[in-house]
């Protein structure tokens, strides 16, 4: 009896364990997409920028638009972090509010079917 | 005798009067001018003074042509035509700076399309993988008040 009860208690947790995984896995795997490259724009690295970008996206890069953007995040202040703030899930749309010591900015990423970037645009202020 | 010494050393003196250089001018307007012209820089420069000769050309222009007009009146055949091939070369004259001008225009527009693009500037609403994009608000403002600008920077259309 104490053999089944600790079987079934065991099979519970692992079952908690699964369940907690996948659904944490989908929505802090975005944020971690955005987060690597919302830090690589800032400290300005063309190669970790472009890395998870869409083969139609990563030409678009430039050294000159990277600075640019790096720039303007750099008079905001040390990046603190990013946090979601909203999924549009069928169209792969997410949005996260980048805080900096001065304020915050609005990330918004797009993803393709294979999670590759099509679209990374950045937005002074906190996401409305 | 007395008086003959006298009106030759006057005659002397103020030939040697004429001859003294005279003092130069005060510096300050056209340095002031020149200062003008450097804060403005070259470009803008170069059309102050095309925009003065185009002027002084377009008034011996219309001299000429007044000249011509009165030689005419005159019955003066020969003057009149000198006076209309006057006109002619300085119009001809206020042309080529008039061509001058559109091509230092031209020069500075080039000059800052190149710039912009190397910022990634996008100038127009186009949606364009640009890393500045101006976007028209959405228009939430109540009506007869100006839209904002939004700037967005990035890559892609989200």
């Amino acid at each position: 009896m104490r053999q089944y009860i600790m079987a079934l208690a065991a099979s519970l947790a692992l079952g908690l364990v699964a369940c907690s995984g996948a659904s944490g896995s989908s929505g802090s795997d975005q944020q971690k997409l955005a987060e690597n490259v919302t830090r690589a724009v800032y400290n300005n690295d063309m190669e970790s920028v472009t890395s998870n970008m869409s083969s139609t996206l990563a030409p678009q890069v430039t050294r000159g638009s990277l600075g640019v953007l790096s720039d303007e995040m750099h008079t905001m202040g040390n990046l603190q972090g990013l946090s979601e703030t909203d999924t549009d899930a069928p169209a792969r749309r997410y949005t996260f509010d980048a805080k900096f010591d001065r304020g915050d900015m609005t990330v918004q990423m797009r993803l393709d079917g294979d999670g590759k970037i099509v679209a990374y645009r950045v937005v002074p202020g906190a996401p409305r | 005798m007395k008086t003959k010494a006298l009106v030759a050393a006057a005659l002397v003196a103020a030939f040697l009067a004429s001859m003294a250089p005279a003092p130069q001018a005060l510096a300050d307007g056209a340095a002031s001018t020149r200062n003008i012209l450097l804060g403005i820089g070259a470009a803008a420069g170069t059309l102050i003074i095309i925009n003065h000769n185009k002027k002084v050309h377009q008034k011996y222009a219309e001299d000429a042509q007044k000249e011509a007009s009165l030689a005419a009146q005159r019955d003066d055949a020969q003057a009149a035509y000198k006076a209309e091939v006057k006109a002619y070369d300085n119009q001809v004259a206020v042309n080529d700076e008039l061509r001058h001008e559109v091509a230092v225009k031209d020069q500075i527009i080039d000059q800052q399309k190149v710039a912009l693009s190397q910022m990634g500037v996008q100038v127009q609403s186009a949606p364009a993988p640009v890393a500045v994009a101006h976007h028209q608000a959405p228009p939430k403002a109540p009506a007869g008040s100006h839209a904002a600008q939004i700037v967005s920077y990035g890559w892609g259309v989200f």
